[in-house]
């Protein structure tokens, strides 16, 4: 440390040490760390009561800092997003880890001393709402009691039942003084590469409970003076498989919350502490209000409903901890969006199926979070970007579901699976919306269901413990919009700014040199505007020992359908390579796979002796590799929007040569026919070749399938009336879709009665289960475990306000929302009036 | 009308309920003063939710350890409270709301003159008047 570095950080223990005497006394006068001498929690209190009491943040109906000088609003404002900025783009240089210091895997959040966010920095903006989530546990937990929330104080979180999404993504959080007085917090998180769960990686897949995730830090302080602990620095290493890395990593996110603590210092100096509170509370009702107006603005009041799911299957993986964790998993997961004329917004995901024996589970943090960081990029990217939007927004998260599991044995090491999945349909409802109302510029199919994850860990070829976890994931294509395609292998869903990295950067890293990267065909939804591409790229495992490799992501189903006729994008699959000869191809010069850029030509495993695993699954538990075998990894693509016949032929042309559709697709998908012309040509892609559209037999092809179609359509009426049949005699419903129904059931009598009246089954209707489908629903519905979730905060509240909400085994209610008047009634009020008349 | 609401207890929720249904109007101003046997209010306020219970403005302020009556009063006086309410914190065997030395404080001072009234969990003083 250079001797300005040292100054600069005696100084500031200093004044830690300083101000930690001004808190103290306060104490002893039986003032809390608030504002006028308030507890944080009395402070918390009085904004929640205020804030829904008024309809307003904190109850601040005018914004008289912005509207007195508007200009100097945006001025702070501007410059306290700007430093947080600044503090990531530098702090990430700190890190080790390519998932930071590449993919930009970092983000910080400046928060009220609440806990709602002021501002944020880029990249994984999801966290602008779990770092609120983990102080309001702090403060609702009367931390200022005990531990103490004094200056120079560093916290530490990572578990989702507190506020975050995964125990892998892992927050330091720091207070905020000025003369004894807590005025803000600043966070930083990241995503580390090791939690030290029972398998190596970040997200670790064969878990069947929370205690094979890897280590658990729940909202603890961990240092003071701006000095961590020696019990922490000597704890956490020894609890992942990468210490050095995750030491890094904690620098990172000191030095940026220490910048970020700096500029709020060097604000309140130049302005005063009250313009710096009047801003933080103005932001935010600002910003509650932006999303309110866009919404009004952009969309139709009404119901909106859909429905994904997503497949997770493990009956039969190996290495699965627990033996009745051995079964297939499909969440499901309809939701319905409710936007009424005053612009409020409320998510509802009743009927979602059982938690499950699997690491998808989520908490409210979690998806509150991850809806967040969605709407952020589709409703409000034009306005603040905080905790207003928060405010702004209702959420049911039925009690039991994998979206809310109240449950202490669950795992959670990647909820984003099962979230990314669930929030699909709320992108079409936003679409459908923005398109009824005319902004088409808005409109988006979708977004990529976030994976391959590659992941795993063994002994590097530097002989030393390690894990590896590709963010190559970063970069999946997003889907199609209405005005244009879809950007390919662009970026993910919870980092807008995501990247693929550098192969050189993975490989310092990764025992896994590259042996190709290209765009992968077919990856994106056809349409009229088709889903950006996604890409690979093939990897081979090089100077290992007890090396494990695994893969996450979908395969059998997709999640994301297409918009207005649209094809949804691909799903995923498997390809691996064991025993292989490739170190003999290496030595005689022949040729080797580097990419399996179409999977049924038998291109790969004609260019490869070895024991090849092709699978259409996404998910596979961790099993080991060894020197010269192969890994493919598939990065997703993109949904399409419109009638693919609609698409510009000269359009599919350039796609069939960028790469993004090979030429046999281009007729079944498009009845675009192409000749080639020209075998040599190269193109920016790995597409050798040249074609030509043969226009003739494309308008040809185009009027035959427009025939086919009429051909094979039928009134929708005649197609219910089949499907109605088929699952009344329950014909080719395999026994995880029944179970995945059963279980929804069961969890909401709305939902039961819902799918039973739409499909006109008998009011007793069940479904036929399995005896292990039947034990596995018993077993969880069964199982009476205590609830996780203690943070009750009053955006907490589910608005169904069930009274008696059990945890388990069942989350019911028979009525709709539809029936309530406005967006701050309850059933309870509802109930009353109706007592009353 | 403002009303001063002296905590000393975490357990007073019926206190602050019955001042707020019974005493106070909606629209009127509440003190919140919390003593030194109570570190925090923030569970009672989380609890109540007198904003949206009861749609009164509120603010909540504290005592010091070893703090003097003529602090309370002088309180009283700045914030020009026209009623101040301290909970019963004991009954005599007969079921007697307990005078305890704080309330027999107030009522002694010779700054501060009203009229007492006995509730079913609170103790209120109205009507106030202050001498200069």
């Amino acid at each position: 440390m250079s001797q300005t570095d040292q100054n600069k950080t005696e100084e500031r223990r200093q004044e830690a040490k300083r101000e930690k005497e001004t808190v103290r006394e306060k104490r002893q006068r039986n003032k809390g760390i608030g504002w006028d001498g308030r507890t944080l929690r009395e402070q918390l209190a009085e904004l929640e009561d205020k804030t829904e009491a008024t309809g307003h943040y904190s109850g601040v109906t005018e914004l008289s800092l912005k509207e007195d000088d508007p200009i100097r609003f945006e001025q702070l404002y501007s410059r306290l997003r700007g430093d947080l900025v600044t503090a990531r783009e530098i702090s990430k240089e700190v890190s080790a880890t390519p998932i930071v210091e590449q993919e930009g895997e970092l983000c910080y959040g400046l928060f009220t001393p609440e806990g709602d966010s002021i501002a944020v920095s880029t990249g994984i903006i999801v966290h602008v709402h779990t770092m609120s989530e983990a102080i309001k546990f702090m403060i609702n937990h009367d931390y200022e009691e005990s531990p103490g929330i004094e200056p120079g104080d560093i916290f530490v979180n990572n578990d989702p039942h507190v506020g975050d999404v995964h125990p892998c993504d892992l927050m330091t959080l720091i207070p905020i003084f000025h003369n004894g007085e807590l005025v803000a917090w600043a966070g930083g998180v990241n995503h580390v590469i090791d939690t030290g769960a029972v398998g190596p990686g970040s997200m670790n897949v064969s878990q069947a409970s929370r205690f094979g995730d890897g280590a658990y830090y729940t909202a603890r302080k961990i240092g003071e003076e701006f000095q961590l602990y020696n019990s922490w620095k000597k704890e956490y290493p020894a609890k992942t498989r990468t210490p050095s890395f995750l030491k890094l990593d904690e620098r990172t996110r000191i030095t940026g919350c220490l910048m970020i603590r700096d500029s709020v210092k060097e604000m309140i100096e130049r302005t005063g502490v009250e313009t710096f509170k009047q801003l933080s509370r103005e932001a935010i009702e600002y910003g509650r209000r932006g999303f309110r107006n866009r919404i009004k603005k952009t969309m139709l009041p009404g119901t909106y409903r859909g429905a994904s799911f997503v497949d997770a299957l493990y009956e039969g993986q190996q290495n699965v901890t627990r033996e009745y964790a051995n079964e297939n998993h499909l969440m499901h997961a309809p939701s319905e969006l409710h936007i009424r004329e005053d612009g409020s917004f409320q998510v509802s995901f009743e009927g979602a199926n059982k938690w499950g024996w699997h690491p998808y589970n989520c908490t409210p943090a979690a998806i509150q979070g991850g809806i967040w960081v969605m709407l952020t990029q589709t409703v409000i990217p034009n306005e603040l970007v905080n905790d207003g939007a928060y405010y702004a927004c209702d959420f049911h998260l039925p009690v039991g579901s994998w979206a809310n599991t109240q449950n202490t044995e669950t795992a959670h090491a990647y909820a984003w699976h099962f979230l990314v999945s669930a929030w699909a349909p709320l992108w079409q409802h936003l679409s459908r919306g923005y398109y009824a109302r005319g902004f088409w510029e808005e409109i988006n199919a979708g977004n990529a269901n976030t994976s391959n994850w590659l992941q795993g860990g063994g002994i590097d070829q530097f002989d030393k413990l390690h894990a590896v976890n590709s963010f190559e994931a970063a970069c999946e294509g997003v889907g199609a919009r209405y005005v244009a395609d879809g950007e390919p292998h662009a970026s993910a869903i919870w980092n807008p700014e995501g990247d693929m990295g550098d192969a050189e950067a993975w490989e310092q890293v990764e025992p896994l040199p590259f042996l190709g990267r290209a765009i992968k065909p077919n990856t994106g939804g056809a349409g009229r505007r088709a889903g950006g591409a996604g890409f690979e790229s093939m990897r081979t495992i090089k100077d290992v020992s007890r090396w494990l490799l695994y893969e996450m992501g979908n395969g059998y189903m997709t999640s994301d359908s297409g918009l207005f006729g649209g094809y949804p994008a691909a799903s995923g699959y498997i390809l691996n390579a064991q025993e292989t000869d490739l170190k003999e191809r290496f030595e005689n010069g022949e040729d080797y796979p580097q990419h399996d850029l179409d999977p049924e030509s038998g291109e790969f495993e004609s260019k490869i002796d070895g024991d090849v695993t092709r699978r259409p699954e996404g998910i596979s538990t961790p099993k080991e590799f060894d020197d010269y075998d192969m890994y493919l990894n598939y990065l997703r693509g993109g949904s399409g929007l419109g009638d693919p016949l609609e698409r510009d032929p000269e359009d599919v042309l350039s796609d069939i040569h960028d790469g993004y559709v090979l030429p046999r697709h281009a007729e079944d998908a498009y009845a675009v026919v192409v000749n080639k012309v020209n075998d040599e040509a190269k193109h920016n892609s790995a597409v050798q070749g040249e074609w030509e559209i043969d226009e003739g037999a494309t308008e040809e092809l185009r009027e035959k399938r427009m025939d086919e179609r009429a051909e094979k359509a039928q009134p929708a009426s005649e197609w219910y009336d089949q499907q109605r049949d088929r699952i009344r005699n329950e014909e080719n419903l395999i026994d995880d879709v029944k179970k995945t129904y059963e279980s929804s059931m069961r969890m909401s009598k709305q939902f039961a009665r819902f799918f039973r009246n739409f499909w006109d089954l008998p009011e007793d209707f069940a479904f036929d289960l399995s005896y292990q489908a039947e034990q596995s629903l018993n077993n969880r519905f069964d199982s009476g475990l205590r609830p996780m979730w203690d943070n009750y905060t009053r955006r907490h509240k589910t608005w169904l306000d069930v009274d008696d909400e059990p945890y388990v085994p069942y989350t019911w209610t028979d009525r709709s929302l539809q029936d309530l008047p406005d967006s701050v009634s309850t059933f309870k009020h509802f109930e009353q009036t109706s007592d009353d008349d | 009308m403002t009303t001063i609401l002296i905590i000393n207890s975490v357990e007073q929720q019926p206190t602050v309920r019955e001042v707020l249904s019974s005493v106070v109007d909606a629209g009127e101003t509440i003190y919140f003063l919390r003593l030194p046997t109570v570190r925090c209010l923030g569970p009672l306020i989380q609890d109540i939710n007198p904003m949206i219970e009861y749609d009164v403005e509120y603010t909540i302020s504290c005592l010091p350890e070893g703090y003097d009556v003529a602090e309370l009063v002088e309180f009283a006086v700045e914030t020009d409270a026209d009623r101040i309410c301290i909970g019963i914190s004991e009954r005599t065997v007969t079921g007697k709301a307990r005078i305890d030395d704080l309330t027999e404080s107030v009522l002694l001072h010779d700054r501060i003159s009203g009229d007492f009234v006995v509730g079913e969990h609170a103790i209120i003083l109205e009507e106030l008047d202050y001498a200069q």
